[in-house]
């Protein structure tokens, strides 16, 4: 692979993947909270 | 019957999979590689990833938040937002996803029947992928398909939010993911799949400054995602109140965009490593460059050529189509869920709604089942539609006062990322200016095709037949409006 497909396939699977894991735990750690302020 | 409106997702990754069923769907697959081929891999790559932050999540956030603010389908969310001499939009909106849910329900329809061509293995005995493509949609069995997948849709709207919808999607979202997983791990193992790899990621300086190439990553990011169309906002109806905005809208866009980029990886590792010589010829201007070459003619032709004999071929065509069901399948449950919504709203009991979708659906789907021109009609006519519709939920939120809504709307979850100034300015200024500017180019780009033709109204792809088939929607929900409104807001 080309060093510039290296670097775009860094940024869109950084970005995408990287976002959906981020928000994912996002969403797990928001859940443990709330379970615990329940 | 289950009572709708007393039943909630019952869990958050529940209610993440119900979502995730809506925005993933048949863009992904079928249209997502191409659109990358036509417009030179990796320069599309970029934009596409820019607008999923600038067009994409936005008006998803705006979407759940107006379904949990207003309990409603599009009419009453819209009249409830924006006022109520503005419902006729909501009226619109839900007329765009029911328009697409004629033709939406074929397409599922095609994929159960290759799913099945695939295991009794008719696909692996032919060399002719084009005939069989041919005959297949000129015989009855599109229109059986349909009915089948219409029935399918009906029966899991039937049983209801939980057991219908939030069960079906806890099946189908991981199901699908489980296979895409699996034959991605096959592709990327292929011999020159790395060349395909790289072309998928490889930008092309270019075309990076070619305002095509941005405007084609738009209007894949508006129609893949599922922004726009009025399905979050009616599933949010049924989020408790707990659940949050920003986070569930980030997670279910983000997913589906990775969805497409595994897709993405899977159709170009397979093209490359099987036609090395032709690499993306096909995808750009061959048998694979529109939605049903690439999927039904293309790569199952591609398919028989994998390494690893007959049993491998079988089974990648098998799970391909599959997952293709499974993810067209887990959106159309969405719009039978929204049509029959909004008809339930309009006074007429649950059970009668679904049947009524049911029955109007499988009738007016019909056509597109039978004949392909009909379908590219109203994939053009209600495709485009979808853009109107994002604009008329910004509109909505323009209306209610993007600052109030995004601090006494959208932020007042408690432990949801809360939003900043910048969302004004997305929703305010460039989500319309997207759309205006979005609307005009698919314009100009028609009538420069169909040239003195671009009025005809019968035309399958003129803008003649666009203003024809919205003219008439809005002039109709115009002038019922009041009673629309009436009729939603007292339910």
């Amino acid at each position: 692979m080309t060093s510039v497909a290296i670097v775009t396939m860094c940024f869109a699977v950084g970005s995408i993947f990287g976002g959906l894991i981020v928000m994912l735990t996002l969403a797990l750690t928001r859940k443990a909270n709330q379970e615990e302020t329940e | 019957m289950i009572e709708k409106k007393k039943e909630y997702f019952t869990s958050r990754w529940g209610f993440i999979l119900s979502m995730m069923g809506v925005a993933v769907g048949a863009g992904n697959i079928w249209r997502f590689s191409r659109v990358v081929a036509q417009n030179g891999g990796g320069s599309f790559i970029i934009p596409w990833v820019i607008f999923l932050f600038i067009w994409s999540i936005p008006l998803m956030i705006a979407e759940i938040a107006m379904g949990k603010l207003t309990r409603k389908g599009p009419i009453g969310a819209i009249a409830l937002t924006a006022g109520k001499s503005f419902g006729w939009m909501g009226a619109f909106i839900a007329m765009v996803t029911t328009g697409i849910l004629f033709y939406y329900s074929v397409v599922v329809g095609w994929g159960f029947s290759y799913f099945f061509m695939s295991v009794t293995g008719k696909l692996t005995s032919t060399t002719d992928h084009h005939a069989l493509w041919t005959n297949y949609s000129q015989s009855i069995f599109p229109l059986l398909s349909h009915l089948l997948s219409i029935t399918i849709g009906c029966i899991v709207v039937y049983k209801g939010i939980i057991h219908g919808i939030e069960r079906s999607n806890k099946i189908l979202i991981p199901a699908l993911l489980a296979m895409i997983l699996v034959i991605a791990i096959r592709a990327v193992t292929l011999p020159g799949a790395l060349q395909g790899i790289n072309y998928l990621f490889e930008p092309n300086f270019e075309a990076l400054l070619d305002y095509k190439v941005w405007l084609e990553a738009l209007t894949q990011n508006a129609w893949d995602t599922g922004a726009g169309w009025g399905l979050l906002l009616v599933y949010a109806c049924y989020a408790k109140k707990k659940e949050s905005v920003t986070i569930n809208a980030c997670v279910t866009a983000l997913a589906n965009n990775a969805v497409s980029l595994l897709m993405g990886i899977i159709i170009f590792s397979t093209v490359f490593a099987i036609e090395s010589s032709r690499g993306a010829e096909a995808l750009i201007s061959g048998e694979g460059a529109t939605n049903t070459g690439l999927t039904f003619i293309y790569l199952p032709k591609l398919f028989m050529e994998l390494p690893g004999g007959l049993f491998v071929q079988i089974l990648f065509a098998a799970i391909f189509f599959l997952a293709f069901t499974f993810a067209a399948l887990s959106s159309m449950i969405s719009m039978v869920q929204l049509t029959a919504q909004v008809i339930n709203e309009l006074g007429v009991k649950m059970n009668k709604a679904i049947m009524t979708t049911g029955i109007g659906a499988f009738i007016l789907g019909i056509p597109s089942a039978l004949s392909l021109a009909f379908f590219d009609n109203q994939d053009w006519v209600w495709g485009l539609g979808l853009i109107v519709s994002g604009l008329f939920i910004a509109f909505a939120v323009l209306r209610y006062g993007i600052d109030r809504y995004r601090t006494q709307v959208i932020n007042i979850t408690p432990h949801d990322l809360k939003l900043g100034k910048f969302y004004n300015i997305t929703v305010g200024v460039l989500i319309p200016l997207q759309g205006i500017i979005l609307i005009g180019w698919f314009f100009t780009q028609s009538i420069v095709a169909t040239g003195e033709n671009w009025w005809n109204p019968f035309g399958v792809t003129s803008v003649g037949t666009i203003l024809l088939q919205w003219g008439l929607a809005i002039v109709i929900f115009l002038s019922l409006n009041k009673i629309l409104v009436r009729r939603t807001l007292k339910s």
